[in-house]
């Protein structure tokens, strides 16, 4: 038996393992960390999320219904580790500013130290979901569990 | 010297140009664009092609339109714009002459 999280992907509902929110949410906190620039950061990744979203709902199909962590080790390994995609965008666009991207590495690590809180001030199940919006980047929606 | 980034480098130096030239062919959704790429062993990962085609578009080299997907969200369909064409064709032109002689003078270094 395992505790599932309800997350919003790109618009799109899903209901994930803990475990496996773990792992994603660390793989987007990262991917955050590399695409510095503010311009282009937002856009990049919705473009990622809804890419994620549609990888999850072709492999969940239509016999089950919950995400878990192969899902979430395979969509990494499909889009890349932050280290994977550095080689190739380090550099931004000739005549835009150069931010300090090559100054530090960001290194995914896997699930690792970031604790979950649950928000108790904003709370419509024990606040697990609007904890999940504070600690979220994503414009997550909170649904009804 | 890291091998794997020297690599990396060259290869960023021309998936510009592949993006572009694949677009050429018509109206195509990024993964069209990754499988394409990955036939032909350039494209590694996913993550890689998005920075790209978000700077390609903010450059105008690039446009897009949402489409609908049964599969999930709407799907980004990108297509070149008039200043992307006229960009690949400096550009490939620039690869072909840069290709010729980067082959002769490597060329000429191994027959020595």
């Amino acid at each position: 038996m395992k505790k599932t999280i309800n997350i919003n992907l790109a618009g799109q509902p899903f209901i994930i393992d803990e475990q496996a929110f773990d792992i994603l949410h660390h793989y987007f906190e990262a991917l955050k960390q590399k695409f510095t620039n503010e311009s282009e950061q937002k856009e990049i990744l919705s473009d990622i999320e809804a890419r994620v979203a549609e990888v999850f709902t072709q492999r969940i199909g239509k016999t089950r219904s919950v995400v878990n962590e192969e899902d979430v080790v395979y969509i990494i390994s499909l889009m890349g580790r932050p280290e994977d995609i550095a080689g190739e965008t380090e550099s931004p666009a000739a005549g835009q500013e150069t931010k300090s991207t090559t100054s530090f590495s960001t290194t995914y690590t896997g699930p690792a130290e970031k604790k979950f809180f649950r928000d108790p001030d904003n709370k419509k199940v024990g606040g697990v979901i609007s904890g999940l919006c504070h600690y979220f980047g994503w414009a997550t929606r909170p649904g009804y569990v | 010297m890291d091998i794997e980034n020297s690599k990396a480098q060259m290869r960023k130096g021309v998936l510009e140009l592949c993006i572009l030239a694949i677009l050429s062919k018509g109206e195509k959704y990024p993964s069209d664009i990754i499988e394409v790429m990955k036939e032909a062993h350039l494209l590694i990962v996913e993550g890689t092609l998005y920075p790209l085609l978000t700077r390609l578009k903010n450059d105008g080299l690039l446009t897009y339109r949402w489409v609908e997907s049964t599969s999930g969200p709407p799907r980004k369909y990108f297509t070149l714009t008039d200043d992307g064409k006229k960009f690949l064709d400096e550009m490939s032109a620039a690869y072909r002459e840069l290709n010729v002689s980067v082959d002769k003078i490597l060329n000429a270094v191994t027959q020595s």
